[in-house]
């Protein structure tokens, strides 16, 4: 696996493996033809795989490749949890801001135990945790407060305590990752819920306001804090308390 | 969707809920000001202030003119800010906002006199200098009317205007090369302090809001001062009913922070002085 | 003769960036060559105005504050110039309608202002995420009445000069054109006069996009070492 290297658009992202191949330009590089899969910060230009984003360019197993680059504005990806705020309803569902260019489709159906007779209600100005069922760039979003497989809530919905804050896509996708060290360092001496979307959106929710104050800085703080730092952060506001 | 719509109900029940047990939620005390940075220079009358991350910059500039007629004796001093959508991409209520804080900074600083206009006359009825001070804000992380209005008083002292000497009634306007400028007459320097009221009878209240409280703030009250300790202008524009208590205690607190405003001021002032001491020799 | 800043002919102004410093906007950046300065905020992709909705592509438009007074046609020109030099780099049919806003906010004004601000937005972009084809970046120089060639001119240059010019280009080996993306020329010039600015301009290119490489290779190692971490 190549090393991860930092690249800015325009470089050419070298995704021949295996030396001496370079008159094959193709997406199909090597006799085998391989078939490569570009993610996100990646575009085939002309002949060659370039970097659209700065970022950590990063490949595995030789066929993928993508850039992780840490943005503000969310482009909606099938799959992924969001956290919106419902800003209007229609006859078939809500819109929800997700934070991306377009406002979401959350249809009347995509709850658990949704009927046409059985619909949920919520306001405008509601939070809800959902799932992002469709996302392209020629489509509005639709996003779903249920798992359509097995028609279980799974922990999406209304959320109708506690507080969200806004991050950085990329602090958001550190924290969602499980083993987040603030979350760790927080959740060691904090009891607290928590709800990530990858659309930059934190909510917490915590036995009192001071508290989730507190673990809300925590959170916007350790932007730029590696584990060690981030323990250290998390103790000086714990004892500041 | 980015037009902002307001904060979400969640937000607003937890931003009054927090406030009720004296939490803000950006964790500072009720009566906290934010960090105030004030850079001035490297051009004369170009001062940037931050406030948190709120971040105002100023900028002075002069021309002569013909003094308007019923006041043939005085210069004058425009002020125009634009929330333009750097600061706060398509906020609804930007353009009424933008308006007041110019009209605003504009009473405070040209109604108490803080600018000698006098000194700006050149030959009376004839020639005068027109100051104009453009307030560009940069970032909006709330309470832009008190970083504007420190950027714009920190402006004003730092500009140097070319020297002019009269001979036999025609003014000779000095190159700032050959002559130093100099600096304009300043009375006193006013700054704002600024208050959000909560709650359903504003009977929660903060000083120096951020963003998210003033989405939910049912009044704002901003207090103008002076080192001096004396009021020059309060402001409050609709919203709900005050009573006298509330408005005392917020020109109590209005003058501690004024202070420390004024001294912030007069320090960077100071610093941007010595510094261009340093890079004249 | 000397320069009033004591420069050489082929030396530009100590540069100056600070990436992703605004709050609200979806990337930004400070950029200053001496005493020029550009702060620049990039929205986007971000919902549309109906009357500007591409159905292939997002529409980009520029919005330019000049640091005293209220835009004039210097300034509409400056904000066309950039969205000109821009619009083909930014990777437009990546997000169909939507909004690419780029505003550019001019701190203070020591010449070269034109090439200034084209470097903050290109790296306000790059800021945002906003998907482009290739770094680009500018930079200006001035033919003096004695002849000389300077780069990167200070106001009082610029004001004595018999012509300016403010180069774009691209990246360098990357396999694309190597042309200029951008050309400003304006005053009386010769052929040859042009062929020497192109050149000088062209290795000032080089050295602004030097610096941006590592302003920006600095803030993504300093998030990913904490990702890694």
């Amino acid at each position: 696996m190549a090393k991860p290297r930092v690249v800015l658009p325009g470089d050419i992202v070298d995704t021949h493996t295996h030396s001496g191949s370079d008159d094959e330009s193709t997406m199909d590089v090597d006799a085998e033809s391989r078939v490569l899969r570009l993610g996100p910060g990646l575009a085939q230009i002309n002949d060659s795989v370039r970097a659209t984003a700065a970022g950590i360019c990063h490949s595995k197993d030789e066929t993928q490749f993508w850039v992780t680059s840490n943005k503000r504005r969310y482009v909606a990806a099938e799959g992924e949890p969001v956290i919106g705020v419902v800003v209007a309803r229609h006859a078939e569902g809500y819109r929800v801001d997700i934070g991306s260019a377009h406002d979401a489709l959350l249809p009347l159906l995509a709850f658990e135990g949704a009927t046409k007779r059985n619909r949920p209600d919520l306001a405008l100005g509601t939070t809800v945790y959902a799932r992002v069922s469709v996302a392209n760039s020629l489509m509005d979003p639709e996003i779903e407060c249920y798992n359509a497989n097995t028609g279980k809530a799974e922990g999406y919905g209304e959320l109708s305590e506690g507080y969200a804050i806004k991050c950085s896509l990329g602090l958001a996708r550190r924290l969602f990752s499980s083993n987040a060290p603030v979350l760790v360092a927080l959740g060691a001496s904090v009891p607290m819920e928590i709800a990530v979307g990858l659309n930059g959106r934190v909510w917490i929710n915590t036995e009192t306001p001071a508290t989730t104050v507190l673990v809300a800085n925590a959170i916007k703080n350790s932007e730029f804090l590696d584990a060690k730092q981030c323990r250290q952060m998390v103790k000086e506001l714990l004892e500041k308390k | 969707m980015v037009a902002e719509i307001g904060p979400s109900s969640i937000e607003t029940a937890f931003i009054l809920e927090a406030l009720g047990k004296g939490v803000r939620v950006d964790g500072r005390g009720i009566y906290d000001y934010r960090g105030l940075r004030i850079a001035c220079g490297p051009a004369s009358g170009m001062v940037e202030v931050q406030l948190g991350q709120t971040r105002v910059l100023a900028r002075v500039a002069c021309e002569v003119t013909r003094p308007a007629a019923e006041r043939p004796t005085e210069g004058t001093v425009q002020f125009s800010s634009e929330l333009g959508t750097l600061a706060a991409f398509s906020l609804d209520r930007a353009v009424a906002q933008e308006v007041s804080i110019a009209r605003m900074i504009e009473r405070v600083i040209r109604q108490s006199r803080a600018v000698d206009t006098e000194a700006l006359c050149i030959v009376a009825g004839e020639q005068v200098w027109a100051l104009r001070v453009d307030l560009h804000f940069i970032d909006h992380a709330g309470n832009l009317v008190d970083a504007a209005c420190v950027a714009a008083v920190a402006a004003l002292r730092h500009f140097r205007r070319p020297d002019v000497t009269v001979d036999g009634g025609r003014a000779v306007i000095h190159d700032p090369r050959e002559r130093n400028p100099v600096p304009l007459s300043i009375h006193h320097t006013p700054v704002c302090v600024s208050f959000a009221f909560m709650g359903k009878a504003g009977e929660l209240v903060v000083v120096d809001p951020e963003a998210r409280e003033e989405l939910v703030q049912q009044a704002a009250f901003t207090v103008t001062m002076n080192a001096h300790k004396e009021v020059c202008a309060l402001n409050k524009a609709g919203g709900v009913a005050l009573g006298p208590e509330q408005i005392r205690r917020c020109t109590q607190i209005a003058v501690e922070k004024a202070g420390e405003i004024t001294d912030a001021i007069n320090a960077a002032l100071k610093t941007a002085a010595a510094e261009e001491a340093a890079a004249a020799q | 003769m000397a320069r009033p800043d004591r420069r050489d002919p082929d030396q530009i102004r100590a540069l100056n960036s600070v990436l992703g410093q605004l709050s609200r906007a979806d990337g930004s950046a400070q950029f200053s060559t001496g005493s020029t300065s550009v702060v620049c905020g990039v929205y986007g992709p971000v919902d549309v105005k109906l009357f500007d909705e591409h159905l292939d592509r997002a529409h980009v438009e520029v919005k330019l504050r000049p640091d005293i007074g209220i835009p004039g046609p210097k300034d509409k020109w400056l904000e066309s110039a950039i969205l000109q030099t821009l619009e083909g780099n930014i990777l437009a049919h990546l997000h169909p309608r939507t909004l690419v806003q780029i505003n550019v906010q001019v701190r203070a004004d020591g010449g070269s202002l034109d090439a200034c601000a084209i470097n903050a937005a290109i790296l306000a972009l790059v800021d945002a995420g906003v998907p482009l084809r290739l770094m680009v970046a500018a930079a200006a120089c001035a033919v003096m009445p004695d002849g000389r060639i300077v780069v990167d001119p200070v106001a009082e240059e610029a004001e004595a000069a018999r012509s300016l010019h403010t180069f774009a280009f691209a990246e360098k080996g990357l396999g694309e054109g190597e042309g200029p993306v951008y050309v400003d020329s304006r005053g009386v010039f010769g052929i040859e006069e042009y062929d020497a600015c192109y050149g000088v301009c062209e290795r000032a290119v080089g050295r602004v996009l030097a610096f941006m490489r590592s302003a920006v290779e600095s803030k993504v190692t300093k998030e990913s070492h904490v990702a890694g971490a």
